[in-house]
């Protein structure tokens, strides 16, 4: 009997808390999905790079990017720069190719842009000191969102973008756990035929294993 | 099936197994699902010889792996992908060759999984009933009955790590029961199938030979096995067939953890342990046909403590730990101690799809949640963590063979 209980609290928890609960560890929302990865561009010397945005969300906290560092070839700092629309310097934040496994999504984190709902920031990563063959290589996409601008390598103006994703501090506790409800309940009745043969054959077999518990009761 | 769960009074226990396994069957996903169905969906476009097909096509796919399972899988998983073909619905193709990170996330998963994963149920269903055939008194059958439908462990490698390895599994049990009942044809048939699918039941004939002292019998056993594996395996014998499945997982990793002795030589830790257990098996007397299975148990003990291990391999043993948890109810305590630890180890290697990446159907948020691997990393070295973990079940392994040939007395 204690493995029945024991087991199905256990499927019960994987449905309900885990799902759930898990949803509290998570601190930054990503909008949307990183965009399939590319060809890559090194950040050198001059060659700063510096990516456009409109920040779909408040609470803008930080960009995930991925990034090539073969065999930590790159020891050396890179400065990351967020700066508004009238290019004033906001938030920056200093890496370190020590840190940064190869092909590794790192996520470059600052202190939340409250209102950054539908305004535009561009953020830029150099690292003078680096040379071409040990630089940090950040990957491009052929698949630019629509929320991503203009792309810059120096001051050269491509018809390229980066491959990254913003991320936003969640405004209350349990808003990431109403996102993941919201969008399991909205893809699973999206598939309507799957969704009425589930839950029928669950229907079905709750009322026998009820109908078995209650015959034997009365 | 109904008279044996009428008889037991697990009609209702029955059900409810059947309830939470359909209930979490469409919510987990580990990506070799998708990527095993992607490699047989070939089958529906006529491929037979899948080996060097993927070899010569493999740049002009999106998954670009090969397939390291045996014909039978190939076989069985796309014949069964082609019968269900209707329900999978048009967008399926396109589902599977989507390598992207999204691909979990998009409409139609649920019932992918759902479908996907149907034949495990139908088969984890029967595997009870087949294992109640191994035990004698009403209250062990009913035991084991209860263990094998309700612990967590085969519950997870089932159906959140989506593990093929029940096929053979359910065939290799069956061709095990029929040897206890001394019917070797019907035994080397089933456990040819199960070659047919996987490699590892293989590792059971050697041990199987020492219960027949019939030279005639013997033959008869090994010819069956092995002619029925390879009516499989040798149209499909090339070098495509070796690099990819014959020469891939365990057959390799049995043999590679070893102390150097020099001049390129190394003993094969693995290989020792199978080989202590082998040839002690010549000194005990009086072995019955019934005794296999313990043979088998500390087989696998051994093998999964000396070797770096797929978590879907651990399902291998879960018949056997269940029936030595019954029928030596001293030591099933350390029986799950050591199942439980073994499960945690591949919870540690540093990949997302062991943990945070199996909710992926109900969001892609959670692959922004850390690993294990990821967190004991901040404060302390994951590999030491699996390297302790793999030592301890090492040493429970040593206990738990020695106990089971001394308690047992086989």
């Amino acid at each position: 009997m204690k493995h029945i209980l024991f087991t199905t609290i256990f499927i019960l928890l994987l449905i309900t808390y885990i799902p759930f609960g898990l949803t509290f560890g998570i601190k930054l929302i990503p909008v949307g999905i990183q965009p399939s990865l590319g060809d890559t561009e090194r950040i050198y010397e001059q060659n700063t790079l510096s990516q456009s945005f409109i920040s779909k969300k408040d609470n803008l906290a930080g960009i995930g990017v991925s990034i090539k560092n073969p065999n930590f070839a790159n020891k050396k700092n890179a400065l990351v720069s967020i700066y508004d629309s009238e290019k004033n310097l906001i938030r920056s934040i200093t890496l370190n190719g020590q840190n940064i496994a190869d092909g590794k999504f790192v996520k470059i984190l600052f202190d939340p842009i409250k209102d950054s709902e539908g305004k535009i920031f561009t953020w830029s990563i150099e690292s003078p000191t680096s040379n071409f063959d040990d630089a940090l290589e950040i990957f491009l996409t052929q698949n630019k969102p629509e929320w991503s601008l203009d792309f810059k390598v120096g001051e050269k103006l491509t018809d390229k973008s980066l491959s990254y994703v913003t991320l936003h501090r969640p405004k209350t506790m349990t808003e990431v756990a109403a996102k993941v409800l919201s969008s399991w309940i909205n893809r699973l009745t999206a598939d309507t035929s799957f969704f009425i043969s589930y839950f029928l054959v669950i229907s079905i077999l709750v009322s026998f294993f009820l109908y078995l518990t209650l015959r034997k009761r009365y | 099936m109904i008279n044996t769960l009428l008889k037991l009074d697990l009609l209702k226990v029955f059900l409810l197994a059947i309830l939470l396994r359909v209930v979490i069957m469409p919510f987990y996903f580990h990506p070799d699902i998708k990527t095993t169905n992607f490699k047989v969906s070939h089958l529906q476009s006529g491929v037979i010889d899948i080996y060097n097909y993927l070899d010569k096509n493999i740049n002009n796919f999106t998954i670009k792996e090969n397939l390291n399972y045996f014909p039978l899988t190939y076989f069985f998983l796309g014949g069964y992908q082609m019968a269900v073909s209707f329900l999978l619905g048009s967008d399926f193709s396109s589902w599977l060759s989507d390598a992207s990170a999204e691909a979990p996330e998009r409409i139609g998963t649920f019932r992918y999984l759902f479908i996907l994963k149907f034949p495990y149920l139908i088969l984890d269903l029967i595997i009870p009933f087949i294992l109640i055939r191994f035990l004698n008194s009403d209250n062990q059958k009913k035991k084991a009955f209860i263990l094998w439908l309700f612990n967590p462990l085969s519950i997870c490698l089932i159906y959140l790590y989506s593990n093929i390895d029940i096929i053979p599994v359910a065939l290799s049990l069956i061709g095990l029961l029929f040897f206890q009942q001394q019917k070797n044809i019907l035994s080397g048939v089933f456990l040819g199938l199960a070659v047919g699918f996987k490699q590892y039941p293989i590792l059971f004939l050697p041990f199987m030979m020492l219960f027949i002292k019939n030279f005639r019998k013997l033959l008869i056993l090994t010819c069956t096995i092995l002619a029925v594996a390879m009516i499989f395996v040798i149209p499909f014998w090339s070098k495509a067939f070796l690099n990819s499945a014959l020469l891939s997982n365990l057959t390799t990793r049995l043999v590679f953890p070893g102390i150097g002795i020099g001049f390129g030589e190394a003993l094969m830790i693995g290989v020792i342990a199978l080989s202590v257990l082998f040839f002690t098996s010549f000194f005990q007397s009086n072995q019955k046909a019934n005794d296999l299975w313990y043979y088998l148990i500390a087989l696998l003990l051994l093998t999964f403590s000396t070797i770096h291990f797929h978590i879907q391999w651990l399902l291998w043993l879960m018949p056997f730990l269940i029936l030595l948890s019954i029928t030596h109810a001293n030591l099933s305590k350390f029986v799950w101690i050591w199942a439980y630890l073994a499960f945690l180890i591949p919870l540690f290697y540093d990949d997302k799809s062991m943990t945070v990446s199996l909710l992926s159907p109900i969001s892609l948020i959670y692959n922004l949640l850390p690993t294990p691997f990821t967190v004991i990393e901040r404060f302390y070295d994951p590999f030491l963590v699996q390297g302790l973990l793999h030592s301890i079940i090492f040493g429970l392994s040593l206990v738990l063979v020695w106990r089971i040939f001394k308690v047992v007395k086989i």
